[in-house]
């Protein structure tokens, strides 16, 4: 019988009127807005890092290029040998990183544990101690590492008189090879630890509170719940944390540079014992204005550095549960 | 002159066109009515006119002057736009007084200008809060008055009323019509609402798929729809469409509809509009206010066996839902209450001259010549 | 869940919540004592600094005070340091709002590579290019003086990432109507834009006060004698030139720690989410 209407050619597709409206026509304007950034950026960012790799092929004079002598891969050859002190470097950075990444994270999770709050809301003991243990990760590193030093002074400090109080030997700290680096240590982890605290903080709060309830319920104990349940919320942020803190721990340098006689030729004492790369690098370059030099290491460490953080994603992906 | 022209007018995004070929005018003092389903282009259209959106081709003119490349603040006009777009961090009074500082008025002027569109408005006693702290209805007002405060030569109104309750929108609605009564001042307003439409416009424009459909006063919009889509769009519930076959039986003028025969009496100017345009098929249109239905046929009046789909009271009037075959649905309203049951038969008839008559293939309507 | 259990647990409860408050009181005083400390220090008499076990009764003698100011011009110091954070806050906001807002809002050929090669600058260690740093700043004449200690601070790509990513949020109508009313896109920026984003301009301007009020290593390097000398490099001077006068040195550390404590105490709450979302990006 009668068909259907045969429908009209089918219109063509419209969308609602307003799009996310090109809200300046100008392609310039676009550019001349990021371009301030970009300037400094470029300025002391951008041709700083291409810089660093030709630099480290001189031996580099202020005046400029021209000025400079080519010395080739010399400064890597140098580097890696042993005289220079350069390897060592890398070993007592190794063993300051090596021990601060994972001291900060469990004290920081230990802490962040201690501080989460229990209750829907903040009490004023929570607030208190979590602002006592921000603080000084926002203070200036060389006016507390001052204190540090009046902390670790072997006749008169504080660390001293807790040693003795337990009956436990006094310590040379700062002027022993031993016990220099770990007292810079002590200074960073009080300094910084803060900040992990901040991080799990934030992670803690992301754990589901029923699900902790069901497996307390189910009869498990503390130890257990913390690493069935609460661990595995918080890998990605300790990966994070491993990150940041590694290359926080590599590019330190006041604390290290002040509590190690920084004022007596560029830190690092004594004999080398807290020489980490950054001091090397500082020395190098601005105690023996070995630019060029200087500049090699840089380039190792850039190297360092990206690898670590490529290496630590790598790992981190593989073990992360929750992303 | 506040009379804005959109001449030849399209906006494409991309691959994607909004708007194509729109020419239309918004005569000076005209509360002109830019009314569609979503996504059919009449809010491009408006933005068009506002500055907001530049054309792909074409012209906007405002009174004699080519605006169509000229940035929304040398163009004098107002906009009210559907959330408002209050400034969250001003006062009201900072909210109405902002357009005016950035162009420069003098402090005592912007002071006048504010006070008196928050008298016109009852605003006064907000003056010092911020959006938060108002209510809907409050929001709308103010961002009424921030429009009207500079005495632009029009309003764009983009669904301004869409975000307020029922109640509200049905008080707002006449105080607009006041005001624009009051200021004369031309209005293009965007709406989904067809009782906004109707109510508020001079001239409804309908628009589809971003074409122009028809532009005509609201009763003519009703009365006479240009288009299929108008027919149906307009009306709540819209026209019903009966596809139809038509011819000759025994010399009296038939359409078959779904297999009935439906006998036209021989005064129909539309049908023979239709017939002299050739072709055998058509469809019918018949508003649900002018069918009847009826539980057992009246003799003498020609008329079409259905079936009861669903009945909805509505209290004062109820909604018949009918099918006269599996494939032809329509619906009857009728003032009276239906005391017959449904799912059974029904016998549907109306004053053939209240029928419209589309092509069936270019879904337009067949007037009387 | 058993009997036994609920019968146990009120006062099992009780000795853990006790414990806790305990340990969180000794936590925080643990932390706070070198602070502590430092002030007794700086108001402590000749005797009551080398002493074993060490002094912890303030006992109110401001002389070291006055001193550590005639060793040094510490105000100087103070105003190169006042100096060098509020003009790098000033810039990195500048540079932050303009860039931010032309990544959120402006679209234009090149904004994907801008994004891109402001990415890669977070990934150049500070620490890295020092040496060449340097020599930009020699090359500039920027060596030993304030402006080469803000200059290569002047831009932050995670104060440009903070605002693009504000000025994202803001509802499209707003620049709309702000069109309509007649503004121009700085307009819209000194009135609407950067007025809503306080919350972030805050953010930058704290985390960059904290950045360069601890500034060291730079300052060192490129700064000689007292022309442009901040109070860290001074301290650090200080100690080294003179280490054995305790109060004097505890007086410095209070005064170059104040500021940091007082805009603690004032914004702590913000500062303190402002630094968990630098470490998120």
């Amino acid at each position: 019988m009668v068909e259907t209407v045969p429908s009209q050619p089918s219109p063509p597709p419209v969308v609602r009127g307003p799009q996310p409206s090109p809200r300046r026509r100008s392609v310039s304007l676009g550019w001349a807005l990021v371009l301030p950034a970009l300037a400094f950026l470029a300025l002391f960012t951008y041709l700083p890092a291409v810089l660093v790799a030709a630099i480290s092929l001189f031996q580099w004079n202020l005046a400029g290029f021209g000025a400079s002598q080519w010395v080739g891969l010399h400064h890597y050859a140098q580097l890696f040998n042993p005289i220079s002190g350069f390897l060592q470097s890398l070993t007592v950075t190794a063993y300051y990183v090596g021990m601060m990444v994972p001291l900060s994270i469990a004290l920081g999770l230990g802490l962040a544990w201690l501080v989460k709050n229990r209750g829907p809301r903040l009490t004023a003991w929570e607030t208190f101690t979590r602002s006592a243990v921000f603080l000084p990760y926002i203070t200036p590193a060389i006016a507390t590492s001052i204190i540090w030093i009046f902390i670790f002074n072997p006749q008169f400090g504080l660390a001293n008189a807790v040693l003795t109080a337990l009956h436990l030997p006094a310590l040379g700290w700062l002027t022993s090879t031993t016990w220099a680096l770990p007292a810079v240590m002590i200074n960073n982890l009080w300094h910084n630890v803060g900040f992990m605290v901040i991080l799990f903080l934030a992670a803690l709060s992301n754990v589901p509170q029923d699900v902790v309830e069901a497996a307390w319920m189910d009869g498990a104990n503390g130890a257990v719940t913390f690493w069935h349940i609460i661990r595995p919320h918080l890998s990605p942020v300790m990966l994070l944390a491993v990150i940041l803190g590694t290359i926080q721990a590599m590019q330190t340098f006041g604390s290290i540079y002040q509590m190690t006689g920084g004022q007596f030729g560029g830190g690092g004492g004594p004999l080398n014992s807290t020489t980490t790369t950054a001091i090397y690098l500082y020395k190098s370059a601005f105690v023996y204005f070995h630019y060029g030099y200087g500049a090699a290491v840089g380039v190792v460490l850039f190297l360092v550095m990206l690898g670590v953080a490529l290496a630590q994603k790598q790992i981190g992906e593989r073990h992360t549960f929750y992303r | 002159m506040a009379q804005l022209e959109w001449d030849q007018v399209s906006k494409s995004f991309g691959p994607v066109v909004a708007v194509r070929e729109v020419s239309l005018i918004a005569r000076d003092r005209e509360f002109l009515v830019l009314l569609g389903p979503s996504g059919c282009g009449k809010t491009t259209t408006l933005r068009m006119a506002a500055g907001l959106e530049e054309p792909t081709s074409g012209r906007l003119l405002l009174g004699e002057r080519d605006v169509t490349h000229v940035e929304p603040r040398d163009r004098d006009l107002a906009m009210v736009f559907q959330n408002y777009a209050l400034y969250p961090h001003m006062t009201v009074y900072d909210n109405l007084a902002f357009g005016l500082k950035l162009r420069k008025t003098a402090p005592q002027d912007v002071r006048r200008a504010v006070e008196d569109t928050a008298a016109r408005l009852g605003l006064e006693s907000l003056l010092a809060r911020r959006p938060r702290e108002l209510s809907g209805g409050q929001r709308q007002r103010v961002a009424l008055g921030r429009a009207m405060v500079r005495h632009p030569q029009a309003f764009l109104m983009d669904e301004p009323l869409s975000n307020l309750d029922a109640t509200l929108r049905a008080e707002t609605r006449v105080q607009l019509k006041a005001l624009h009564n009051q200021l004369g001042t031309t209005i293009v307003y965007v709406t989904h609402d067809q009782t906004e439409a109707m109510t508020l416009a001079t001239r409804i424009v309908v628009m589809n798929a971003g074409v122009i459909q028809q532009v005509d006063t609201p009763e003519a919009i009703y009365d006479h729809p240009a288009t299929q889509f108008v027919a149906t769009f307009i009306g709540t519930p819209g026209m019903n469409m009966l596809p139809a076959l038509w011819g000759r039986v025994s010399g009296v003028l038939t359409a078959i509809i779904g297999g009935q025969r439906l006998p036209l009496p021989a005064d129909l100017p539309r049908m023979h509009a239709a017939a002299a345009a050739g072709g055998h098929a058509a469809t019918l249109g018949i508003r649900p206010e002018h069918l009847r239905v009826a539980a057992v046929p009246e003799t003498g009046t020609p008329s079409l066996k259905a079936r009861i789909r669903l009945v909805e009271p509505l209290g004062h009037e109820t909604l018949l839902h009918l099918e006269l075959d599996p494939d032809i649905a329509l619906v009857a309203r009728t003032p009276d209450r239906w005391t017959g049951g449904s799912n059974s038969p029904v016998w549907v008839s109306c004053d053939p001259h209240r029928l419209h008559v589309f092509d069936p293939v270019s879904q337009v309507a067949y007037e009387a010549v | 869940m058993n009997m036994t259990h609920t019968t146990v647990r009120p006062s099992g409860r009780l000795v853990r919540r006790w414990g806790r408050f305990a340990l969180m009181a000794v936590v925080a005083a643990a932390f706070l004592l070198p602070f502590y400390w430092a002030l007794v220090l700086s108001v402590a008499t000749r005797a009551n600094v080398f002493t074993m076990p060490p002094d912890f009764v303030p006992s109110f003698d401001f002389i070291s005070w006055v001193r550590v100011f005639a060793i040094a011009p510490w105000g100087l110091y103070f105003l190169h340091s006042v100096i060098i954070t509020g003009a790098t806050i000033v810039a990195v906001l500048v540079t932050g709002v303009l860039a931010g807002y032309a990544l959120a809002e402006v679209p234009f050929r090149g904004r994907e590579v801008v994004m891109g090669v402001l990415l890669a600058a977070l990934m150049v260690p500070p620490e890295a290019i020092l040496i060449p740093n340097y020599v930009v700043a020699y090359h500039l004449h920027l060596l030993n003086s304030l402006a080469g200690q803000v200059v290569p601070f002047g831009a932050n790509v995670f104060a440009v990432f903070l605002f693009r990513q504000f000025f994202k949020t803001l509802p499209v109508e707003l620049w709309d109507a702000c069109r309509m009313d007649g503004a121009r896109w700085w307009q819209y920026l000194r009135h609407i834009a950067v007025p809503l984003a306080r919350p972030v301009v805050m953010t930058v301007t704290l985390l960059t006060f904290v950045a360069q009020w601890s500034q060291f290593q730079w300052p060192l390097i490129i700064t000689q004698g007292n022309g442009a000398r901040p109070v860290e490099v001074a301290l650090s001077y200080l100690q080294g030139f003179d280490g054995s006068h305790w109060r004097e040195l505890a007086a410095a550390s209070v005064l170059t720690l104040a500021p940091i404590f007082l805009v603690f105490l004032l914004t702590q709450r913000h500062l303190i989410s402002s630094v968990a979302g630098r470490a998120q990006i």
